[in-house]
């Protein structure tokens, strides 16, 4: 080989070798958050303060993370014990110390499905424990030739398969094994969801292979058969009593750690007391916003507006009706023939008249207990001056087993000839609030609940565009879940024909119901015209665009579902939409411009920046400032528009600002856990605790508050200040993939439960951002996806979590969803982020959208930054296109904005456990970590060697070529 | 021109890149076809790749009639390029299957196709840059 082609070749490999290392370079600058957090440098190379765990100023230290962690993997099985819910026991459970022998059944049994998969953290392999281990460790002899086979079977649950394995799996070589651990049959059965796919419709129907195996198991005459059910979406249970099963008891996703709750619920060494956050329907695609719910594109002219991210939509046509909503006043409205609510539209197929007992196996707020409590609504007061209600309860044990009593108050309002004319919807019975107490047995214990009246209000978005309350009777109850205070609440009314969820004729309890009317004769549409949470900032429709009726013309308008005649408008499906002007230019993104008046950025105009002060102000100097204090601006005014564009950038965690002596920060994920790892003692992962409807599920304000209590004191020993979590959507129907993230179908236990949450979470100074705000019920084509609903239902069922997260539970985070609000994309949506959020609900913290790079036809950079987004997750990128826009465009206004959304992220993050840890003498410089030095000085040896062998080839070419000549 | 003599003086590092660039094209196909579904859900411009996938197309055409002896060399450029591109968006996806979790989206094996594939396709460059464009020594520069 010739010396000038071996020199090309090697100038290809160096050159080669340069490109690759080069992208490497940029992918981990791209990611250096999440370097830095694997390599163990933690935020801004700060130790972060603040820990019940830590030493007496709260310092953190090896020992405190040792206690942390017994801690937490302690939770993780008291959050099964409390949140999984018993559905179903003919007393076969708990299981007597003689039963020790039994068959773990059901594929899924050896492929527990510990969390959707979603954001959180990564398992601790040798520590996960897994089904067999559960029951082991509590005693139990397990049938280990079926459990092996069913880890190797190569089948696993998916987002279109139930993961069962077929009959002909069962051969007479495992049938045989059976015998000797006949004490009970113990199935479970799983069902998946996660991101960005929902789940096949129709499986949550009990499938073939599920059926072969129920029937296997009543042929080999097991003495009891107990089925548990993993995941959070609501499984069809119909099949229960035809295959004789004895007790179901719903466990969701457990977590990596806390299916020994599980195990200690069978054995009796727990007493369940977690109640249903969902319906579990007999016909999961029956519900009415299961009509809408999926894959829906529009029709175009032509093609006018780009096909990845404009061309889809979902129309939420049942108003408020969502979940136990629908169910529990269809029911009322049957049980009191009024508003066709006998008719057979909506009820299963084939099926004369709708029941409630075909409609629902297990209804809302529905759980058992080994304890038997029968509870009394011993009064409701209401305090003007307040503006609440409190109840007063007492519970009564029967038994002689001590256990835990949900106590959950509804109520109803009147639903009036108002309403009917103006469009005003009212479930007839609604949850308010709810607490949870210990009951001795044979005792009694008093349970007071105290709920802002607010809460109970209506949205009337035609006639009084606000809240309104109305004259008549309301009534109060509490129950066992929704269906029995709606019964009780009947009974009040003085109905017959009462029937529980089985069916069963009830007759309701009058002592569980309290009456109520106000002391008003006329509409009140005053009291809650202002917010509650600023009183200077008028409450009015903020939504009718996000209505399909402002945009479709007349031949397409639809028709919400009304409890005035639920045979005319149970709604149908929204099959084709045709996309008309108005439509394709509300599609349209990428709408800024500079105005015409906006100020110049080059002379300064409008605002000041990179200014030299005479005493400089620090980043720790401005920790309890108000958010409102002109020293904000003074401290803003210092940094340079490169200074302004760092913090915009998420590279999972914000970079630091030298100027100020801002340290960086991680931004870590995730809401089923906290995906980072611990710089103390064996630096595992954080931990995977049981998924948020188990949470939410244990309908205990103390539970939900210790889950956010652990998670923040998991971030301090992690080093993390903000977590994109937890999720708060609402569980719209039981195909919502991403359930396992959110907490329920109803908006106010979601609504206490994430505001208790995040609460505990900024006690501890995490700041969560809440998502995904909002309107992002389902996954498919949720990237753009145009999303319509009414205003009554945005204020009353898919903001109120939002609302609970930022005023309750002073969060200072939310990230916005990918989906459109209407036609508008949310991280672009001005309306909800400065006219609701930062108006009417007074927020004062940063918004952050979720990941996505920057594109013309959707997510825009202009465009959300000037809407209101503050931080851009997961694109650094983002931050170099702020600064060529504004320094290319002279444009002074983006610099305002600019400026703004630095004031919010410091703001917030001062409020952090950062804020709380800087020390007055921290200096921060530009200088590289490392790795990036590293990384830096083997580009700059590969180019050279590049450029070198390069000059080499040259050289021998050109004497060569000499030498020829 | 006539094309059958021109085909006729190629050397072995041209058919090698050629048969590359030829790759290239259908790769860039099953990306454009591909990328949403296959990316992490925050890309929106997957298609990038496909793009830059299709410049060595380009380059070989021109390379065809106006050769250069350092052809092979741009070519590796190019495929380290549409490597580089493909790393920076396909690292979610890659993260999430060692990190065991699915939160960002994508389809990892489409992922690690799309990088294996470039990658072959550089390599290949790479070694075409061992042997002749030409058969005799006529090049441009």
């Amino acid at each position: 080989m010739r010396t000038s082609k071996l020199w090309l070749g090697l100038s290809s490999v160096m050159t080669f070798l340069f490109t690759l290392l080069l992208s490497a370079t940029i992918l981990a600058n791209t990611y250096a958050g999440y370097i830095n957090s694997v390599l163990g440098i933690t935020t801004g190379g700060l130790t972060l303060q603040g820990s019940s765990y830590g030493d007496e100023d709260g310092t953190l230290t090896v020992e405190g993370y040792e206690r942390l962690i017994a801690d937490s993997y302690a939770f993780c099985v008291q959050e099964e014990e409390e949140g999984a819910v018993l559905l179903k026991n003919n007393g076969a459970l708990p299981l007597a110390s003689s039963e020790r022998n039994v068959t773990l059944f059901g594929n899924n049994s050896a492929h527990t499905i510990y969390r959707s998969g979603a954001g959180g953290p990564t398992p601790n392999d040798a520590l996960v424990i897994d089904m067999a281990k559960a029951f082991k460790d509590a005693g139990f002899n397990i049938n280990q030739t079926l459990y092996d086979a069913y880890a190797s079977s190569g089948t696993s649950v998916g987002l279109s398969s139930a993961g069962e394995v077929p009959a002909s799996f069962y051969t007479s070589a495992i049938t045989n094994t059976f015998p000797r651990f006949k004490d009970a049959a113990i199935v479970t059965f799983a069902r998946y969801g996660t991101e960005n796919t929902d789940p096949s419709k129709g499986v949550m129907k009990l499938d073939d292979n599920e059926k072969a195996l129920l029937q296997l198991i009543n042929d080999q005459g097991y003495q009891k058969i107990i089925v548990l059910l993993n995941g959070p979406l609501p499984m069809e249970l119909g099949w229960l009593d035809e295959y004789q099963v004895d007790a179901c008891l719903w466990f969701g996703n457990p977590g990596y750690y806390g299916l020994p709750g599980v195990v200690n619920i069978l054995s009796g060494k727990a007493n369940p007391s977690g109640h249903t956050v969902e319906t579990f329907a007999a016909n999961s695609m029956g519900s009415p916003a299961m009509q809408n719910f999926g894959d829906y594109t529009y029709t175009f002219d032509g093609n006018p507006v780009d096909r990845t991210y404009g061309t889809k939509y979902v129309v939420y046509k049942e108003g408020i009706y969502v979940g136990y909503k629908y169910y529990e006043t269809r029911y009322e409205d049957a049980i009191l023939n009024q508003g066709k609510a006998n008719s057979a539209k909506g009820a299963l197929e084939g099926a004369t008249a709708w029941k409630y007992e075909d409609e629902v196996c297990f209804p809302f707020g529905w759980g058992l207990s080994y304890s038997q409590f029968t509870e009394t609504l011993d009064g409701v007061s209401y305090d003007a001056r307040e503006d609440t209600f409190t109840a007063q309860v007492t519970v009564k044990n029967e038994s002689d087993l001590a256990g835990k009593a949900s106590v959950q108050l509804y109520a109803q309002s009147p639903y009036t000839e108002y309403d009917k004319q103006n469009g005003v919807e009212k479930a007839a019975v609604q949850l308010l609030g709810y607490d949870k107490v210990d009951v001795p047995a044979k005792g009694t214990a008093k349970a007071t609940i105290t709920v802002d009246r607010y809460l109970l209000a209506s949205y009337d978005s035609k006639a009084a565009k606000g809240y309104i309350f109305e004259p008549g009777d309301y009534y109060f109850a509490v129950g066992n879940g929704a269906h029995e205070a709606i019964n009780n609440i009947l009974a009040e009314k003085g109905a017959t024909g009462l029937v529980d969820h089985e069916g069963n004729s009830v007759t309701g309890s009058k002592d569980c119901v309290k009456k109520w009317s106000p002391s008003i004769t006329e509409v009140d549409t005053k009291t809650y015209k202002n917010s509650p949470y600023d009183p200077e900032v008028a409450v009015t429709n903020k939504f009718d665009d996000a209505d399909l009726n402002y945009w479709a013309d007349d031949d397409q308008k639809i028709v919400y579902l009304t409890r005035n005649d639920w045979d005319a408008t149970f709604p149908t499906e929204v099959k084709t939409l045709h996309a008309n002007e108005k439509i394709v230019e509300g599609l349209r993104m990428d709408k800024y411009k500079k105005a015409a008046d906006a100020p110049s950025y080059k002379a300064g105009e409008g605002t000041v920046y990179d200014v030299e002060l005479e005493e400089p102000i620090d980043f720790i100097d401005m920790k309890d400032v108000p958010y409102d204090d002109p020293k904000w601006d003074k401290f803003i005014s210092q940094m340079s528009l490169a200074d302004l564009t760092i913090s915009i950038g998420d590279a999972r965690g914000i970079p630091g600002v030298s100027t100020v002596n801002k340290p960086g920060n991680a931004i870590a994920e995730g809401p089923e856990g906290l995906l980072a790892k611990f710089t103390f003692g064996d630096k595992r992962a954080a931990t995977g605790f049981a998924t948020l409807p188990i949470v939410t599920a244990s309908w205990d304000h103390k539970i939900q508050s210790k889950f956010g209590d652990l998670f923040a004191e998991e971030a301090l020993f992690c080093g993390v200040a903000m977590v994109n979590a937890p999720g708060c959507n609402i569980i719209r129907t039981p195909y919502s993939s991403r359930a396992s993230e959110y907490m329920s179908e109803d908006a106010m236990l979601s609504y206490y439960s994430v505001s208790n949450v995040v609460y505990a979470m900024r006690q501890k100074g995490l700041i969560c951002n809440v998502k995904h705000c909002f309107l992002n019920e389902q996954e498919t084509n949720r990237q753009g996806v145009s999303t319509f609903a009414n205003e009554q239902a945005i204020r009353e069922i898919f903001l109120r979590p939002f609302e609970g997260a930022l005023t309750r539970g002073h969060s200072l985070g939310i990230m916005t969803s990918y989906n459109r609000i209407g036609l508008q994309y949310a991280a672009t949506h001005s309306v909800l982020m400065n006219d609701v959020l930062r108006g009417e609900w007074a927020y004062e913290g940063s918004i952050i959208d979720d990941a996505l790079t920057q594109s013309q036809y959707y997510c825009s950079t202009p465009d959300m930054l000037d809407a209101g987004t503050n931080i851009f997750c997961l694109d650094a990128q983002r931050s170099a296109q702020v600064r060529s826009l504004i320094t290319s465009t002279d444009d002074g206004h983006l610099l305002k904005q600019l400026q703004e959304s630095n004031k919010r992220i410091f703001y917030a993050l001062l409020h952090s456990s950062m804020g709380g840890s800087i020390t007055e003498d921290l200096t921060v410089t530009d200088s590289l970590m490392w790795w990036q030095g590293l990384l830096i000085g083997i580009d700059v040896t590969l180019g050279a060697l590049a450029v070198g062998a390069m000059a080499v080839f040259a050289v021998k070419t050109y004497r060569k070529n000499k030498e020829d000549n | 021109m006539d094309m059958k003599e021109i085909m006729k003086g190629k050397g072995l590092g041209y058919w090698i890149c050629t048969g590359a660039a030829v790759v290239s094209l259908i790769l860039a196909i099953v990306v454009f076809a591909t990328w949403d579904n296959a990316l992490p859900n925050r890309v929106t411009d997957g298609y990038l790749i496909g793009i830059v996938l299709l410049i060595p197309i380009v380059l070989q055409a021109v390379f065809t009639f106006f050769p250069v002896r350092f052809a092979g060399v741009l070519s590796v450029i190019v495929y380290g390029a549409a490597f580089g591109t493909i790393l920076l968006r396909i690292a979610d996806t890659v993260a999430d299957f060692f990190n065991k979790v699915a939160f960002q989206g994508g389809n990892f094996g489409t992922c690690i196709f799309y990088a294996v594939m470039s990658l072959i396709l550089a390599f290949a460059c790479i070694a075409a840059c061992f042997f002749d464009q030409n058969k005799e020594e006529k090049y441009l520069i």
